[in-house]
């Protein structure tokens, strides 16, 4: 993470094309963002299936993590949305292992976080969305609706509770998007920012050096501790949202 | 911010989408059905050795009772015999008594009754010699012959006091 | 022969018993700092959404200011409300996970 210093610490998120591709007029340039997400994807394929492979009774250590993230994300859904969220089982764990990954790889230094781009979170977060929202259809039919009076509210605040309602539905996507976001960002941002200071500082002196070294590394820790805690809040979100869908509170 | 240049939306969430989608493919109908498969695969032997481990137990149990339970019939058994063998051995113990006493008692009526004859005897005997002395003693003083029949009546009345 | 098969037994006990409460039910913890962050997103993602939701329909009605203070108040409102349920369903989430009973949970998918 830490190149040159003087470099704006925004600058780690540019986004730049590295293979020019496009249907027609569209713009589907393979860019380094999209690289990263790709080679999420991949690892996580790898993961979830290389260390699987042999069938042991007495799981290795990369199996039992796979297993421990399996059983995870199936108690997440479980005590969330209950027995009928089991179909959603392969999506919320897809959703969970992309997110931590691009969090993860963010971590590596000169990478890119993924995780950190606008589009990526907001559409991760329409996707959930937009799901959940025809999975109440689905289930519920137009009594959907009913889901934004909630029991007990009189009458007569129908006209102000149900706009209401309706605009904290709406605000959910935007915030579940935006709390990745920017959590991502501003923790990679504060990296960037000290770690820039450690190079001019320890070619002034090692111990002035060393000061925002220590920084560097406890942010690193806290950063890895908010990749896996971010990954794991959209996927409670996501199964709570879901729960909402299905049993409509 | 760079990551609120309009140009590169479009393209990003297009392979965001590409991604998702595939791995989304390969978890649901390859790698989870494999992962869930050797989870449950795994519970069910482990919840195979375990019960094997209860009714190996409860085996062992049961095996411990049954020579418990042998071992106490044995037990009760042995007593009630040496309980029996006691009894009898008193029994006999005290019939043999018992007889003994009998036969002693028999002995001794047998002697009682030999000494009373004999003194009967030498009772009878006595007064015979006692009559015999007595008319010898007359003649001797007297010179008189004395009956039998006299000589006894003295000698009763000698005997009365 | 006293070699306990009582030991036994209750080592069987406990080895079901691993099989079966090893749950994992991460939970996020509320610090401060956390709160403080759920609550700004949660703030600004109602902000966001109201002022566009407002300054488009005052756009298509030509109605300026007037949608635009009506989504702000209205935005604010459903904010609240969304930190509220967000904290309470976290929660909720988190602690219904080991307190319930261990019924038959084949996932055989």
């Amino acid at each position: 993470m830490a190149t040159e210093s003087g470099h704006n610490p925004l600058e780690q998120f540019a986004v730049s094309s590295a293979v020019e591709f496009g249907i027609g007029d569209l713009d589907l340039a393979i860019t380094n963002s999209a690289i990263w997400m790709m080679a999420a994807t991949a690892l996580v394929i790898i993961f979830t299936t290389v260390f699987i492979g042999r069938r042991s009774m007495v799981p290795g250590r990369m199996q039992s993590l796979v297993e421990i993230s399996y059983e995870f994300i199936a108690n997440m859904l479980e005590d969330n949305v209950g027995d009928q969220g089991r179909p959603f089982f392969p999506f919320v764990f897809t959703l969970f292992m992309f997110i931590l990954f691009c969090n993860m790889l963010g971590m590596l230094p000169y990478s890119f976080t993924v995780t950190s781009q606008v589009v990526v979170t907001f559409g991760l977060a329409l996707v959930v969305f937009i799901g959940v929202t025809i999975v109440g259809f689905v289930k519920h039919g137009l009594g959907f609706f009913k889901f934004f009076l909630p029991h007990g509210v009189p009458g007569f605040l129908a006209p102000l509770v149900i706009p209401i309602e309706i605009l904290s539905y709406l605000i959910r996507p935007v915030s579940l998007g935006l709390r990745l976001f920017a959590n991502l960002t501003a923790g990679h941002t504060m990296l960037k920012v000290f770690a820039g200071f450690v190079a001019p500082l320890g070619a002034l002196w090692i111990l002035p050096g060393a000061i925002p070294m220590a920084a560097v590394i406890g942010l690193t820790l806290l950063e890895f501790a908010i990749a896996f805690l971010q990954a794991y809040v959209f996927a409670v979100l996501s199964c709570i949202y879901l729960h909402d869908a299905i049993h409509m509170h | 911010m760079p990551q609120l240049e309009f140009w590169h939306f479009l393209p990003q969430f297009f392979w965001l989408a590409v991604c998702f989608v595939f791995l989304y493919v390969i978890m649901a109908f390859v790698a989870l059905p494999r992962i869930g498969r050797v989870l449950t695969d795994r519970k069910h032997r482990i919840e195979q050795d375990l019960d094997g481990a209860e009714r190996a137990r409860a085996d062992a149990e049961r095996a411990r009772l049954d020579y418990e339970d042998s071992l106490e019939e044995a037990r009760d058994r042995a007593r009630s015999i040496i309980g029996a063998a006691i009894q009898q051995a008193g029994e006999e113990g005290e019939r043999r008594l018992e007889e003994l006493d009998r036969e002693i008692g028999r002995e001794l009526e047998d002697a009682q009754r030999a000494i009373d004859e004999a003194r009967t005897t030498a009772l009878a005997n006595l007064e015979g010699v006692a009559v015999e002395a007595a008319r010898l003693a007359t003649r001797r003083l007297t010179g008189a012959e004395a009956s039998d029949e006299d000589a006894l009546k003295a000698l009763a009345a000698v005997r009365e006091n | 022969m006293a070699d306990d098969p009582s030991d036994l037994e209750t080592r069987i006990a406990a080895a079901r018993d691993t099989g079966k409460g090893g749950r994992t039910t991460g939970k996020a913890q509320a610090s401060g700092y956390g709160m403080a962050v759920r609550m700004a997103v949660e703030m600004v993602a109602a902000l966001a959404v109201s002022v566009f939701l407002g300054l488009w329909i005052d756009g298509e009605l030509d109605t300026a200011p007037l949608f635009l203070v009506i989504f702000l108040v209205m935005g604010m409102a459903a904010g609240v409300i969304n930190v509220v349920r967000a904290a309470g369903m976290m929660t909720r989430g988190s602690q219904r996970g080991p307190g319930r009973s261990e019924g038959d949970r084949t996932r055989g998918d």
